[in-house]
């Protein structure tokens, strides 16, 4: 039972149910849950639920069935689904959706109401993209349109961070630094964050916790210090089959 | 193939004819003002019909909406020349509308339509679909995560229209304004019927009435100026922005919602009004003078005059699409830096007034006609005056362009692999052409003959011009019963050379719906 005043919880989920034709779920019974100030990872194959999963959190997809409770508050039930700008969240999008017709100090300022240049320059100090304000998204490479994104996300504050495949754009080379500094940013600013990747190395180099999607079902859920203790680290091309096995060994769970 | 616009153009080395002062002392100002008010206005009201339609049928969802998508694109069906006669017939004194009201009982009202505000009006119905057509490709190309980003910035539906699509679309809007404002400097037969002094009509008149050719080719030199400063403000307006929007495999596009509410009725009068407008009134029209009509004078005639336009209309769309096959292939096998501003220059006719064309065109046959006879004694004028070769020449540089922009589009999406793959099997260039690259190009190629035969039936002061004395096509014959106040004998030919333009016009737009 959800409690709705829990306020160390920032996100739970309950029997989130989402189809798109009536007949096959992308999601399914889906029960998660998030403690603030924690960085989640949800991990899956393509077609698993990933993005359904945060498309229901963001509020820009309504399920059939479930609940989620933002912050304490119910935000989707049976009988309402508040707005996405309402529910004080924000996202980063898998092709970082930058407008490229307004410059980067503009794409910052979109979501803020009274947007000053100091708050815009501030964030983008943040970033690392202090001087860039004046450049367009396609005037810069793709780890910068990645950071102007981000920016304009942190902009208005929200409490939960969601991010779609966020270094799936990336260059090999570039992953590791982005993905410290991502950690770095999030800790810093006291957020949570939920993430979606296909990359167990992701998860494990900034994630405080793994959630495995399957079928749209939650198929196992771990801390990520208690997979890194495990002596058998998974393989570049760890599949899902190598990763149940590793979260039944490591939370005892059978699926 | 841009002699005829050479020729033009050298005239303003050449000085103007002997009514020259009378023109700038009494019309010139009059042309200037009146054709940059009607571009304007026209401009502006074509993108308000255009932009909000191509909104309303790209973010919602209605019942039949499959229909009012491809019905959207039919007012380009009516030649705006037909559309300004629809309208007259319709609000003029002792029009349609008149009858009604004295049917039911109120008194007449008679609305004078004929006059600027007028002309803009169907200028702007007929013409909106090009901006219709371009912004609808903008804007349901647009990715769903800009929506969503939107919204997740707390950017209700209205702000994300004004600060987010309708800039994205701005290329578009500008592509699409552009093509208007071509077709409006292009037309002769509606502002000549509402009394309007245009440049168009102005070259005629000089030409026809005055009977000074060369005053005539110098106000076409000053209609290219105007031409240019058009082509160079649509380049200006994109600036150093991007409008590209990234996109990764596989990212969807917004799904459409239902509107509610307020957004219902913004809907239904954002497609309503040009439907109803544009298609419903002056086809109501034209059928309404057609029900009057003889049998006799429907079918023998008409059919008659219908063959003549398709004969003429085929024949300048095969002309067309051979030569720009040629161009697309010469530049692509020869890699010649020659070449380049040639097929440029060669495909800028549609830019370029039909009347220009045609002046243009009088006045380099005369150029060759004069030089052997001369230099030879050769007598050699029926072979260029009244002749269909040197009508179908005009044809053909007036819409080569529309040929050629989807041929060499779609051979840069083939790329050269598969050419290169059948020349290293051993093929030749002509051989791989007929085995592999043409194959691979039917669908652009039938793409292009549809447009030409399109525009080819619609093109009315180029076919007035320069038109053999024994031919008569559908456009002609409706703008001669018209200009004779015979408006109801207008309507056969007027509704046969829709429903032709319209059939071509359905199978184009059904196929772009199906790959969509």
């Amino acid at each position: 039972m959800i409690k709705e005043n829990d306020r160390r919880l920032v996100v739970t989920t309950q029997g989130l149910c989402k189809s798109y034709d009536g007949r096959n779920y992308a999601l399914r019974d889906c029960q998660i849950s998030l403690e603030t100030g924690r960085i989640c990872a949800v991990i899956g194959p393509s077609g698993s639920g990933k993005s359904t999963l945060l498309k229901l959190l963001a509020g820009l997809e309504r399920p059939e069935a479930g609940s989620i409770v933002l912050h304490g508050q119910t935000v989707t039930d049976d009988q309402k689904c508040l707005p996405p700008n309402q529910r004080g969240v924000g996202m980063v999008f898998q092709d970082y959706a930058l407008f490229p017709h307004l410059n980067v100090a503009a794409n910052v300022a979109y979501g803020l109401v009274r947007g000053s240049a100091e708050e815009v320059n501030r964030i983008l100090d943040l970033v690392g993209l202090a001087g860039e304000e004046k450049k367009y998204p396609h005037e810069l490479s793709g780890g910068q349109q990645q950071r102007v994104a981000l920016a304009r996300t942190l902009a208005p504050r929200p409490e939960l961070l969601l991010l779609d495949e966020p270094f799936s754009n990336l260059d090999a080379s570039l992953k590791h630094g982005i993905r410290q500094e991502l950690r770095k940013i999030v800790k810093e600013l006291s957020l949570s964050a939920i993430f979606i990747t296909h990359d167990i190395y992701d998860a494990m180099e900034i994630a405080d916790e793994m959630i495995f999607l399957e079928e749209g079902r939650v198929i196992a859920t771990c801390l990520t210090e208690d997979l890194m203790k495990n002596d058998q680290a998974p393989s570049v091309s760890a599949n899902l089959e190598q990763l149940r096995r590793m979260a039944e060994r490591v939370i005892g769970l059978r699926v | 193939m841009a002699i005829p616009l050479l020729v033009v153009l050298l005239s303003l080395a050449k000085g103007t004819g002997e009514t020259w002062a009378h023109l700038t002392r009494y019309f010139l100002l009059r042309y200037l003002g009146n054709s940059l008010v009607l571009v304007g206005g026209v401009g502006i009201l074509s993108t308000i019909l255009g932009v909000s339609a191509a909104w309303a049928v790209s973010r919602y969802a209605f019942p039949g909406r499959e229909l009012v998508v491809k019905l959207l694109y039919l007012p380009l069906a009516i030649p705006t020349y037909i559309m300004a006669y629809a309208y007259v017939g319709f609000l003029g004194n002792g029009g349609t509308l008149v009858r009604i009201e004295e049917m039911i009982g109120l008194s007449p009202s008679g609305i004078d339509f004929m006059n600027l505000g007028g002309l803009i009006w169907v200028l702007a119905l007929s013409l909106y679909p090009y901006v219709y057509a371009s912004c609808r490709v903008a804007f349901s190309g647009l990715p769903a995560s800009l929506r969503s980003a939107s919204a997740l910035l707390g950017a209700s539906g209205l702000r994300y229209f004004f600060t987010v699509a309708l800039p994205l679309a701005t290329p578009a809007i500008v592509g699409g304004v552009f093509l208007v404002t071509m077709e409006v400097l292009n037309d002769y037969g509606a502002a000549k019927y509402y009394g309007i002094n245009t440049f168009t009509t102005g070259i005629f008149r000089t030409w026809t009435a005055l009977e000074d050719l060369r005053s005539a080719t110098y106000l076409a030199a000053l209609l290219i100026l105007f031409v240019l400063v058009a082509v160079y403000l649509s380049r200006l307006a994109r600036g150093r922005r991007s409008f590209v929007t990234q996109s990764v495999s596989g990212s969807e596009c917004s799904a459409r919602i239902v509107a509610r509410g307020w957004r219902q009725w913004l809907v239904v009068g954002a497609v309503g009004t040009p439907l109803f407008f544009g298609l419903a009134l002056p086809l109501g029209q034209l059928l309404w003078w057609v029900s009057g009509e003889p049998a006799w004078g429907i079918s023998f005639s008409l059919a008659w005059v219908g063959l003549q336009s398709l004969l003429v209309a085929i024949a300048a769309a095969v002309a067309c699409l051979v030569l720009a096959l040629a161009l697309v292939f010469l530049s692509r096998w020869n890699q010649l830096d020659v070449l380049r501003p040639i097929s440029k220059l060669s495909v800028i006719g549609y830019a370029v007034p039909g009347a220009i064309i045609g002046i243009g065109t009088i006045g380099s046959s005369q150029l060759i006609v004069d030089f052997f006879a001369d230099n030879y004694g050769w007598r050699i004028g029926y072979l260029f005056y009244g002749s269909s070769l040197v009508l179908l020449y005009a044809y053909a540089f007036r819409f080569l362009a529309v040929a050629y922009h989807p041929l060499e589009a779609h051979c840069l999406k083939l790329g050269k692999p598969l050419a290169e793959a059948a020349y290293l099997l051993g093929d030749g260039k002509l051989r791989a052409l007929r085995n592999i690259e043409l194959p691979l190009l039917v669908p652009a190629m039938v793409s292009a003959l549809f447009l030409v035969f399109v525009d080819t039936l619609k093109e009315l002061p180029l076919t007035l011009i320069l038109k053999p004395y024994d031919l008569n096509t559908l456009s002609i014959a409706a703008y001669t019963y018209a200009e004779d106040e015979q408006l109801a004998k207008a309507a056969p030919p007027a509704l046969l050379l829709i429903l032709l333009v319209a059939i071509v016009l359905w199978s184009i737009s059904f196929g772009k719906e199906a790959k969509r």
